[in-house]
This record gives structure tokens, C-alpha cells and sequence, in this order.
């Protein structure tokens, strides 16, 4: 089935990096269109046209947490941040906020796309959520609630179960502690970020081969977890 | 969260800081001292002449001035004028003055005992100034460096840059694979610099007041974990073990500054290191403290530099192909004070070059509620 190429509105305010990102996203069948700060951004986005927005934080005009949070109130339109290293709070709050993912600079052209391509899936998916997770030995069947590593069934108590879900659903995407402790404890335990961290070394413990070196379940430390990329 | 004040070791805060968090104590200290000197001058010293008696007042007054700063001292003058009249000067056990040459004494007691606590004062504010001071020249004499070292750790990879990207935009007689090992330059040296300015940032943050610690409770496994999949690409020539007992207590730690210890050291394993070596990262549980081991199959560390690693901008082998701006192990030291604990180098007996850092362990992550597993 052929898909209609993705549009990606690009919001970036240095003409070498917007030149290096469009340049990627075109060798790819994208197209790219670019818009100089958020208000411009924000009329763009709402025209419907656009399949994902390329967010620097750095604007100009407005705070990128607003442009989110103003675009999320109206649309799940996929939102790729990027940002310096400097900006580590407000990428966190972006993130809270409803952004899919982030990259900070400098990020090479594999980044760029692999970030892009988690994006665009999750808007894709939004509809049809993924009812299964594959990547190396490890099957996640979200349905049938199986969990097989090397082809053998791993037990996973509920919470375990219900984590490694939420990760699966927006796999290849980064969750933040935010969002996790929500999802799988309710919004009464936000802040409780070692709840998290004890699961998370469980479900280690459980499905990785060295839990020191995960290959599936990866740590953003100060920002959240990522489930590695699926197979296609 | 924790602030720790970054502050010279030999700023004297003891003498600086205590009446101005504490004000009531100053005053109490000033009581109780007062009290102390009179009981002794009672059981001891009540056949000697009063003048001399006023002089252990004096003594009095010139410490707690020392110590508590003005308030407290005028305080202990006052009480020490009293005091002095009521137990010493007949007639005893009144306020009453029979020989009136004791108020002259009163007067010039009182005054050398304000007159002091104000040189003590002045003292205690010089010395601050003097710290103030002594930090400023430290902090310029850091921004100087920290130029330098961008001046010329900087200068070295754009110099391959500008030359590589040159020759791809105006040479259009290169093949293909010329090109592209060009482009591999570019990225490399570009690497690099962004490596450098991370460290130069990082070391003026560090540097340019209280260190802010987001501590968190963390099992060492996952920052461990989040740090060899940040090096990853550069780890590729490398073996790399990770050995941590399953019964690791959590440390109380902030993740992203303990990341930064780790990546630090591993890079540093992974440049000094021959391709195909070990790299053995490992910690165990010593006492009150977990001690965390990055240890490569390197060459060592040259005899009399152990110490010296941690110094900003030195550097071992300046001419190394792969020499960054020496500010690598300098803050981790700074991230490993910060936490209480203390980092040191040394060569293994096997040979190779061994980072060991120690993490105090204080209190219990809290407990969660546990779920009921069917």
C-alpha cells in the first residue's frame, strides 16, 4: 500500500541546522515546510495539512511549553522538540506537556530520522494502538498479555505488566517519570519516581540478559524510559 | 534537594556564620560565659586584687566578641560590669557602691569591652572581604583558563574542519570515497569540540556557586546501564564487563551528576585504552559507603600523577591524538565531593589505570507499597 508522503512543519530559527534537518527529511520522500516562530507555527499545524511538528525551543516569540500545550488542546498532531543542552527543565515540561520526543543538540542525521519515524508512528498507531512489540528476543503481546523472551513465557506481576505496556504503546518514544507514575500508578503518585525505578529494575532483571546493559528497556536519566525501537 | 556552598576549605565559617544563623545562641554563649567566669573567680581568685578580677571580664568580652560578634559582646560587658559590682565590690551582694573610684573602673571596663567587641567585628568583616576576595580571584583566574583552554583545545579540531568541509565545497575533483572520508573527519572533529564545550560548560556551572544537587534514591545498575548506552558507538572496540552485587544497596544521588562521573571516567578507559581491552566498571558495598570501580588494561598512569589526574587543565600526555582540556576527572571530583564522597586514582597491580569513587550511603529509600503478586 502506498502512503501518502508525511509533511513536516519545521520550526527552527538557524538557517544551517533547518537546511540540514529539511535536507534529511527529504532524502526520505517527506516534505517540508517551515514556519519562523510559534504563532506561524500554531496557524500552520491548524490547517490539517501538517503530519508532524519539528519544535526548537529556542523561539523567538513564545515559550515552546505553550505552543504544546496551546496545539495539544486541540490536536494529538505528533511534536518532535529539540533542544539544547542548556534547556533540560523546560524540555522536561515540553515533554510533560504533550510533546512526543526530543532531541538534543547536536544530533546526527540517524537520530533525526529514527525520532521522526517513532513520531510519525505513534499518530499512525493512534487509531489501531500496536497490539504487539517485537525487538530482538523479546515479544510483547499486548492483547493476549504475553511476554515471551528467546520464545519462552516470562511471568510479569500486574504492575510490571501494565509498565511495560504503556513503554510498548510508545515504543521507540521516550515516557517521562511524569507520565509513567500516572499511567500505571495514577496521578497520586506523581513525583514518586522510585516507584518507577524499582518496576523498571524488575521488569530488567526479568527481561533483559545484563540488566546493567539493557538492549530493550533504557533509561533518559533525569527524563524518563525508552522502550527500544520494534522491528518493523 | 541539598545545597552545598561552594566555598573554599579554608574560608572560616565557624567564626563568620554562627550569630547571623543563630542569633539567640550568641547571646545565651554571652550569659553563660559571664556566669562561668564569675563562679570561678568566686572559689578561686577572691583573694586577689579586683583589678585583676576585671581582667579576666576583659577576657571574656574579647572572646565571646571573637566568636558571637558585637551583640553577644556588649552583653558580656554589661553583665560583667554587674557582676563584677555585685560579688566583688564591697559592699557585697548589692548594686550599692561604697567607694566611688569602682565607677571609674565600671566606665573603662564597660568602654574597653564595647571598644572591642567593635575591633572584633571589624576584623571578622575584613576577613570576609578577604574570602569574598580571595573566591573572585579564583573564579577570574578560572575564566582565564577556561579561555585558553577554548582558545586552543577548540581551535584544533575546527582547524581539521575548516580545512576537510573546504575541500569538499570547492574541490569537485574528489571521488566518492575521498569525499566521504572527509565528511567522517568533519564529524569526528565536530565530535570532539562538542565534547569539549560540554566539559568547559559543565566546569564553569560547577564552578559558579552552590552546586545544586537533585538527589533521588537510584540502584547504581541503572545509571551504570544509562551511561554505557550513551557510549555505546564509542565502546564498540572495547570488551566491557559490568560487575555489581544483586544485594547493592540504592544511593541517594543526583542521577544526571552521577552519569557524568561515570561517562567521564569510561571515556577517559575507553581513550586510554588499547581497542579490544577490558574496560571493567564494578562496585561493592564498603561499610557506610558504596565504592564504585572503573578500571581499564590501559597503560597506567605514570608513578606521582595519581593526584594530579584530578587537577583542572592537567593533562597526562597533552600531545595524545585523543587529549581533551584536562577537565574531565577535575569535575568528577567536584560532582563526587559535592555527593560526600571521594574519588581517587591509582595503577593496578596487573597494570592499567583504576578510577575509584566512594558514595556514602545515608538513610533508606522509602518503602512503597508492594503489590500482591498472584
Amino acid at each position: 500500500m502506498a502512503k501518502a508522503p508525511a509533511t513536516v512543519l519545521l520550526v527552527e530559527d538557524d538557517a544551517p541546522i533547518r537546511h540540514f534537518v529539511k535536507t534529511a527529511l527529504e532524502s526520505q520522500g517527506m516534505l517540508v515546510r517551515e514556519a519562523a516562530d510559534g504563532r506561524a507555527a500554531l496557524l500552520q499545524a491548524d490547517t490539517g495539512e501538517v503530519d508532524l511538528l519539528i519544535l526548537d525551543l529556542g523561539l523567538p516569540d513564545m515559550d515552546g511549553v505553550e505552543v504544546v500545550k496551546d496545539l495539544r488542546s486541540r490536536s494529538g498532531l505528533p511534536v518532535l522538540v529539540l533542544s539544547a543542552r542548556s534547556q533540560e527543565e523546560s524540555k522536561i515540561r515540553t515533554l510533560d506537556a504533550g510533546a512526543d520526543d526530543y532531541l538534543t543538540k547536536p544530533f546526527n542525521v540517524g537520530e533525526l530520522l529514527a525520532r521522526v519515524r517513532a513520531a510519525l508512528r505513534r499518530a499512525q498507531g493512534a487509531a489501531d494502538r500496536p497490539q504487539r512489540y517485537k525487538s530482538g528476543d523479546l515479544e510483547v503481546d499486548l492483547e493476549k498479555r504475553r511476554v515471551l523472551v528467546g520464545g519462552c513465557n516470562v511471568h510479569l506481576t500486574p504492575i510490571e505488566f501494565r509498565l511495560l505496556e504503556v513503554l510498548a504503546q510508545s515504543a521507540g518514544r521516550v515516557v517521562t517519570h511524569r507520565q509513567l507514575l500516572k499511567q500505571v500508578w495514577g496521578a497520586s503518585h506523581i513525583g514518586d519516581n522510585h516507584y518507577v525505578r524499582i518496576y523498571m529494575a524488575q521488569l530488567r532483571h526479568k527481561l533483559e540478559e545484563d540488566p546493567a546493559q539493557p538492549r530493550f528497556l533504557l533509561t533518559e536519566v533525569g527524563v524518563g524510559y525508552r522502550l527500544a525501537d520494534p522491528e518493523e | 534537594m541539598t545545597a552545598v556552598p561552594a566555598v573554599p576549605h579554608d574560608y572560616p565559617m565557624g567564626a563568620l556564620d554562627q550569630d547571623s544563623r543563630r542569633p539567640h545562641r550568641g547571646y545565651l554563649a554571652a550569659v553563660a560565659a559571664v556566669s562561668l567566669c564569675t563562679g570561678l573567680d568566686w572559689l578561686l581568685l577572691r583573694r586577689f586584687d579586683s583589678s585583676n578580677l576585671v581582667m579576666t571580664y576583659l577576657l571574656v568580652v574579647v572572646l565571646t566578641a571573637f566568636y558571637f560578634g558585637r551583640g553577644p559582646a556588649t552583653l558580656s560587658a554589661v553583665l560583667g560590669v554587674l557582676a563584677f559590682d555585685f560579688f566583688f565590690v564591697p559592699p557585697y551582694f548589692t548594686f550599692a557602691v561604697a567607694d566611688s573610684q569602682y565607677l571609674l573602673t565600671f566606665a573603662v571596663m564597660l568602654l574597653v569591652g564595647i571598644l572591642i567587641s567593635n575591633l572584633a567585628m571589624s576584623l571578622r568583616r575584613q576577613a570576609r572581604l578577604a574570602a569574598e576576595a580571595r573566591m573572585h580571584a579564583e573564579a577570574e583566574r578560572l575564566r582565564n583558563s577556561l579561555l585558553a583552554a577554548i582558545s586552543h583545545d577548540l581551535r584544533t579540531p575546527l582547524a581539521a574542519i575548516v580545512g576537510a568541509s573546504s575541500s569538499l565545497a570547492e574541490d569537485h575533483a574528489l571521488g566518492p570515497d575521498t569525499r566521504r572520508a572527509l565528511a567522517r573527519d568533519i564529524l569526528d572533529s565536530s565530535r570532539r569540540m562538542s565534547e569539549l564545550t560540554d566539559k568547559v560548560l559543565d566546569m564553569a556551572r560547577l564552578q559558579s556557586g552552590a552546586i545544586v544537587l537533585k538527589r533521588e534514591w537510584y540502584p547504581l545498575e541503572e545509571i551504570v546501564g544509562a551511561a554505557l548506552a550513551q557510549l555505546k558507538q564509542r565502546l564498540r572496540g572495547h570488551k566491557v564487563g559490568v560487575e555489581l552485587p544483586a544485594d547493592l544497596p540504592w544511593v541517594s544521588a543526583d542521577a544526571r551528576m552521577l552519569e557524568q562521573v561515570l561517562l567521564n571516567l569510561i571515556e577517559n578507559a575507553v581513550k586510554y585504552s588499547p581497542a579490544g581491552t577490558l574496560i571493567l566498571i564494578s562496585a561493592v558495598r564498603d561499610g557506610d559507603a558504596i565504592s564504585v570501580e572503573v578500571a581499564d588494561q590501559g597503560p597506567g598512569l605514570p608513578p606521582g600523577t595519581e593526584e594530579r589526574v584530578f587537577e583542572k587543565f592537567y593533562q597526562v600526555q597533552p600531545e595524545h591524538a585523543a587529549a581533551g582540556a584536562g577537565l574531565g576527572l577535575a569535575i568528577c571530583r567536584i560532582i563526587v565531593e559535592a555527593h560526600g564522597g571521594t574519588i581517587r586514582a591509582a595503577s593496578r597491580p596487573d597494570g592499567g589505570a583504576s578510577f575509584v569513587f566512594d558514595l556514602p550511603l545515608a538513610g533508606e529509600p522509602p518503602a512503597i507499597e508492594r503489590e500482591t503478586d498472584g
